[in-house]
């Protein structure tokens, strides 16, 4: 991944200031193929929004955070179970307060379109 | 009993009441609570917007501008360390990461040798301290409660053998959303906005926001007239609008930088120490890249810390670790790297890892003029330059090895400086930190902690404030209470040590307005 144009130009760079390579460090990030031994998998719709908005509180395995935060989307509980879409979406667009937890409205940063793909992934991720 | 935005007030006023405070975070909400409970008249000015919860969209983009200092860019003169500062309703307490720590004992007691801090003791905080703990919800984290991102910093000082112990947070039903630095979006955060402001407006306090506080004026040692003008809210700009308070009691609590601000504008500066030895615990830090997803952008900012460099003898600055969060807008601006660089290291954000690590200035003794001093620009907004010492330098230095060798003894396959430069072993970490620059302006360095510039004490040649009431010395109707009274630097993070300060020294102000 590292670009044969850096390397030369940082080579030169390194040389003209007489203070030579660092003794085998790297002078590039490694990359992501590398640091995971392979290719990432393409990601599916609606993914990047659960990891940025939603895996704080209802966890990467979908059963909340540790219990005391988020529903758990796995469990007889699911709001999965007791609502329909359309019903999970305006709880998510508008946000929910309960007594021990509350869930922030998400209008200023998703659209509807957002909503309805997390709301499948969430689905097809947890909804067994 | 309300709180009141700038376009509020459409004509100049002029107000009336027992004590006008200037600033409404850790300091300034708690003695507004303390005197409107005890049915004294209040008057809050807060140059900050008021912001409810339901405002706080969760995005650094909007948030940043709205709720920091100078939209997110304060800095040092020199720009070599950003300083971020909370700007709203509620102050600092707003924005920051909820990590609280009493002042540790030993720091009380340079106070009181080296300072001539005589009648704050630590003793005699204790009692706030539990008050004020009890109140905010200031709990310890559980290792279950640990995010990824803060694991590796556990797992890597454990794996080296070094301290690490966990965090106490000042939350109530916490969701770990991440989102402590851009406002809490469902309240868990217990900050001034949820707790202590709204306190003081049920108990009669007025709060006015979007209210900067020029001057104040006197008539010989009494403070007559505290003078704001008012911004406009959705502009941030002048509205025109003049708002005059008279005060039986002034209390200033605008935090480091803007208090001895206000007072130099004031033309209050008897004895030249106003804005001088301000400290910012500089912090600095080094990112592990790791096989698996971190996500350190999700769950808490900070849950655990490391004492294991908190005193490295007298001549060698000490330093406190702890984990920290990376977001991708702060992450972004504040890796000195361009294009296929920045690219790539963005593209690998969600495996990384933060270790952060901040230095103790204001305890390099023979010093007096040690840190940061304020001054004012032409304009009259606060310029603050900080001198970059060999002892700054060598604890980057120090600071940044620590953090590398947390990163790759927790895990990491590549640990990288703020620089950045790259290492993937103890042998080359050693070379990045003996071969990399770290002068000023050459390595990113931030602070969150701004302390200092109007020091307590009792000798009136070297302070600013009289700290057996926090009254200032040159009046007998104004006192200043908030971080710029700390003589160093805490060693911790502030807030837990402006509440305790703040609970006691209320105490004064309500004898005074008697």
């Amino acid at each position: 991944m590292r670009p044969l144009r850096w390397t030369i130009a940082g080579s030169l760079l390194l040389g003209a200031l007489g203070c030579g390579q660092d003794r085998g460090a790297d002078s590039w990030p490694i990359s992501r193929a590398e640091l995971e031994g392979g290719a990432a998998p393409g990601a599916a719709p609606g993914e990047a929004t659960y990891r940025q908005y939603c895996i704080g509180c209802h966890g990467a395995d979908g059963r909340g955070n540790g219990g005391t935060t988020g529903a758990d989307f796995t469990g007889p509980a699911s709001p999965l179970r007791a609502h329909a879409d359309a019903e999970l979406a305006v709880s998510v667009r508008d946000g929910k307060r309960g007594a021990s937890a509350s869930m922030p409205a998400h209008s200023p940063v998703l659209s509807d379109a957002q909503i309805a793909q997390v709301l499948a992934y969430v689905r097809a991720q947890f909804a067994r | 009993m309300a709180v009141f935005i700038g376009s509020d007030l459409q004509a100049d006023q002029e107000l009336t009441c027992d004590v006008c405070v200037v600033g409404s975070g850790a300091g300034g909400a708690h003695v507004a609570q303390r005197l409107a409970t005890q049915n004294k008249r209040v008057i809050v000015l807060e140059e900050g917007g008021f912001h409810a919860s339901e405002k706080f969209d969760m995005t650094e983009r909007n948030m940043v501008p709205r709720l920091y200092q100078e939209a997110g860019g304060r800095g040092t003169a020199d720009r070599s360390i950003q300083v971020v500062q909370g700007r709203a309703v509620g102050g600092t307490t707003v924005i920051n990461w909820t990590t609280c720590f009493r002042t540790p004992e030993r720091v009380m007691e340079v106070w009181r040798e080296h300072h001539g801090v005589e009648g704050l003791t630590y003793a005699s905080l204790v009692p706030h301290w539990e008050i004020v703990e009890k109140r905010l919800n200031v709990v310890k984290m559980t290792l279950e409660q640990v995010n990824k991102n803060n694991m590796v910093t556990w797992n890597g000082a454990k794996k080296l053998g070094w301290h690490a112990d966990l965090l106490h947070r000042n939350v109530k039903h916490c969701a770990h959303t991440g989102y402590c630095g851009v406002g809490c979006p469902i309240d868990a955060k217990q900050s001034m906005l949820v707790t202590m402001i709204p306190e003081a407006v049920r108990a009669g306090a007025d709060v006015y926001a979007n209210a900067w506080v020029e001057r104040i004026e006197r008539d010989g040692r009494k403070c007559t007239k505290v003078i704001a003008k008012l911004r406009v809210p959705e502009t941030d700009q002048p509205s025109g609008v003049t708002l005059t308070v008279k005060a039986k009691i002034v209390v200033l609590a605008g935090g480091g930088i803007n208090t001895p601000a206000l007072l130099l504008r004031s033309k209050v500066d008897a004895n030249g120490r106003t804005g001088m030895r301000t400290f910012l615990h500089p912090a600095i830090g080094a990112v592990g890249m790791h096989q698996e997803r971190i996500d350190p952008f999700v769950g808490s900012p900070q849950y655990v810390h490391s004492d294991q460099f908190v005193d490295r003898g007298a001549d060698k600055i000490g330093m406190l670790i702890e984990g920290a969060p990376i977001f991708p807008m702060s992450f972004g601006s504040f890796v000195p790297s361009f294009g296929d660089e920045k690219q790539a290291l963005m593209e690998l954000m969600p495996n990384l890892s933060l270790t952060g690590v901040m230095l103790h200035d204001g305890f390099d003794h023979p010093d007096r003029n040690e840190g940061g001093h304020v001054t004012l620009t032409p304009a009259g907004k606060p310029r603050l330059d900080y001198r970059w010492t060999s002892r700054l330098e060598e604890g980057f230095k120090a600071a940044v090895d620590a953090a590398m060798r947390i990163q790759l003894a927790g895990g990491a396959k590549q640990v990288a400086s703020p620089h950045p430069r790259y290492a993937r072993n103890e042998q080359q970490i050693a070379d990045v930190v003996a071969t990399a620059p770290f002068g000023a302006c050459q390595v990113p360095v931030f602070s969150a902690h701004v302390m200092g510039g109007c020091a307590m004490g009792t000798n009136e040649r070297w302070s600013v404030v009289d700290s057996r009431t926090l009254r200032h010395h040159g009046f007998d109707n104004l006192f200043v209470i908030d971080g710029s009274v700390f003589p160093t630097s805490l060693t911790v993070n502030p807030q837990l040590s402006i509440y305790g300060l703040a609970s006691w020294a209320s105490e004064f102000v309500l004898q005074a307005v008697a």
